[in-house]
């Protein structure tokens, strides 16, 4: 199994770095007092290669940051294929799967470790509990992530008009 | 949303099997051998009770008991006549001949029935009418032409895997016309299908959805009044011939002959992945020859089994798709010192298969404007799309064979093969 430990908090300016990569954290990242205070809640995970950190289909309530390895992302297609989306490179910091801190969401996509994967952990429980002792730290990060819903929710709109505008071509026959 | 295809379904109507007292009747009386069977029976059991009847206290008589009338009724009726029994009064002699005269003239038809049977199926096997469930991997030709037995010829030369039992013809062709054609020693165990071609019931008895290959001939035959059908007629038979299959045997791969090359369209709707356009062939070879290069020469014995080279396609081994057409010619020229690669052919095999890969290569993004563009791509996908002398550095796509000039093997099974069609 993947290993889960606490955290040794790094000295403040390494933790401070990391947060500032991750967009949700960029509002708050300036304050050495809120670093510390997330970098408390969130847990260390090492991944296998080959394991999946999320799984397509299957609910998480869990954000992760990766921050050694590299991890591909892959979909699959309605008719079932697989093909590979992306892939996050463990020094760029990405974060993944915020949507599992306001709801347990059915993930979208499947992150698979191609090499041994550093990550940050972040419960939404753990989140829950940081939002009622210090609001003041966890509204900035709850418009960050309602700014990224928005945007996902625009570029919605744009495949959907997208495929609306496709499907009445072909209807009409060009 | 999951790509689904409609599949419109013919369906087979049947009489509803109402087993009524009127049926059964009609039916008992309609089938003589039925009629006949019950009648023996009757008539074998009723004269043995009433022998029985008659002898059982006679004197000198020797059927006393009831298994014994019977066992006489059968020796008599089937007229055997061991004479071990035999009836010895006046009314069990009478009733033994009514028993003898009906089991002469009973027992004559059900031989003649048996008989016929047997006749039949010799008969069907000398027209070669086809018992399907047997057939597998096997070639389909519909439709006739006046050059079959090259043709058929031609066939087996090119795929030296098939003998003439591995090919079903489905024609409306006299028992005459497919005596001479069986006449010859390696068309010997042909099929036949007498009919329509473009009738599902006559392809479905050449088990089209099993078959390798199904070839579908510009039929030039006169009608029944014996009138010459139209190019339009002959193409419109052909494209009937193509839908009939796509929806019945989807997936098999379908080549037609054409005649007016307007009419391709209809054909590529019906997924037939080869069209040939014989009388265009003819037209360009004449043009060609005219500007004395040659070509008509170099196109026949590129065509011709016979000759020491020819062009065909080649299965490219999985490790070279996807790579340059330089290291796809390359690696197979090292592999086959016999091939030339000159060119890829694009999209190759059954039109059906093809669009359902790249249907399912075209999902393969999360970017809808890009899933947009590669559906789109798909409808425009020509299949068996040949590209002579690609640049080097062209990418051999999935779906791709090569196109190659084949030297013949010397003592090879193709040089053997066409000896002995030479005659």
């Amino acid at each position: 199994m993947n290993t889960a430990q606490k955290l040794t908090p790094p000295d403040t300016g390494a933790s401070q770095s990391i947060l500032k990569d991750v967009g949700l954290f960029a509002d708050i990242a300036d304050s050495p007092l809120a670093v510390t205070a997330i970098w408390e809640i969130m847990t260390e995970r090492v991944f296998k290669p080959g394991s999946s950190i999320i799984d397509e289909g299957s609910p998480g309530t869990e954000m992760f940051v990766l921050i050694g390895g590299t991890a591909s992302v892959y979909k699959n297609t309605p008719g079932g294929d697989k093909y590979k989306v992306a892939i996050f490179e463990g020094n760029k910091h990405v974060a993944f799967g915020e949507s599992g801190l306001i709801e347990s969401e059915v993930r979208s996509a499947t992150v698979r470790a191609d090499s041994e994967c550093r990550c940050l952990v972040m419960s939404r429980q753990a989140f829950e509990t940081l939002s009622e002792r210090h609001p003041q730290w966890a509204l900035p990060i709850y418009k960050r992530i309602a700014l990224g819903v928005m945007t996902r929710l625009r570029k919605t709109n744009e495949d959907m008009l997208l495929l609306y505008n496709a499907l009445v071509a072909e209807i009409r026959g060009r | 949303m999951q790509p689904r295809f409609k599949e419109d379904k013919f369906e087979v109507i049947r009489v509803p099997f109402v087993p009524s007292v009127l049926r059964t009747k009609k039916y008992l009386l309609k089938n003589i051998f039925i009629t006949v069977v019950g009648f023996l029976t009757l008539a074998w059991m009723s004269s043995a009770t009433l022998v029985y009847f008659f002898e059982k206290d006679a004197e000198g008589s020797n059927i006393k008991t009831f298994s014994d009338a019977i066992w006489w009724g059968i020796v008599t009726f089937l007229t055997v006549g061991y004479g071990d029994r035999f009836p010895v009064t006046f009314e069990g002699r009478f009733f033994a001949g009514l028993l003898m005269v009906s089991g002469v003239a009973g027992v004559g038809i059900v031989t003649a029935k048996i008989s016929s049977i047997f006749l039949e199926q010799a008969l069907k096997d000398g027209r070669g009418i086809v018992d399907s469930s047997q057939l597998r991997d096997h070639f389909v030709i519909c439709g006739w032409n006046e050059n079959m037995n090259e043709l058929l010829t031609h066939i087996l030369e090119f795929n030296p895997d098939l003998t003439s039992q591995d090919i079903v013809v489905i024609a409306n062709v006299t028992p005459q016309v497919i005596e001479t054609t069986t006449a010859e020693k390696h068309l010997s165990d042909l099929h036949f299908v007498s009919g329509d071609h473009f009738s599902e019931a006559n392809l479905r008895r050449a088990a089209p959805e099993r078959a390798r290959k199904i070839l579908i001939l510009a039929d030039r035959t006169p009608g029944h009044g014996g009138q010459m059908p139209t190019p339009t007629e002959i193409d419109a038979r052909t494209i009937m011939t193509a839908m009939t299959i796509a929806n019945i045997a989807r997936g098999t791969l379908v080549t037609a002959e054409i005649l007016d090359p307007k009419m391709d369209h209809y054909l590529r709707i019906a997924n037939v992945s080869e069209i040939i356009y014989s009388s265009e062939y003819s037209r360009l070879l004449l043009g060609n020859a005219t500007s004395g290069t040659g070509i008509a020469n170099i196109v026949f014995d590129l065509l011709d089994s016979k000759a020491n080279a020819h062009i065909t396609s080649f299965n490219a081994p999985e490790s070279t798709i996807g790579k340059s057409f330089l290291e796809f010619k390359e690696t197979i020229e090292k592999q086959n010192p016999e091939l030339l690669v000159i060119g890829v052919l694009e999209n190759s095999g059954n039109s059906h298969s093809i669009k359902e890969l790249a249907l399912r290569r075209a999902q393969q993004t999360p970017n809808m404007a890009q899933l947009v563009a590669n559906l789109q791509s798909v409808k425009e996908i020509r299949c068996n799309h040949p590209v002579f002398h690609p640049p080097l550095d062209y990418k051999v796509a999935e779906g791709s064979m090569a196109i190659v000039i084949a030297k013949r093997i010397r003592n090879g099974k193709n040089e053997h093969g066409s000896k002995t069609y030479a005659a």
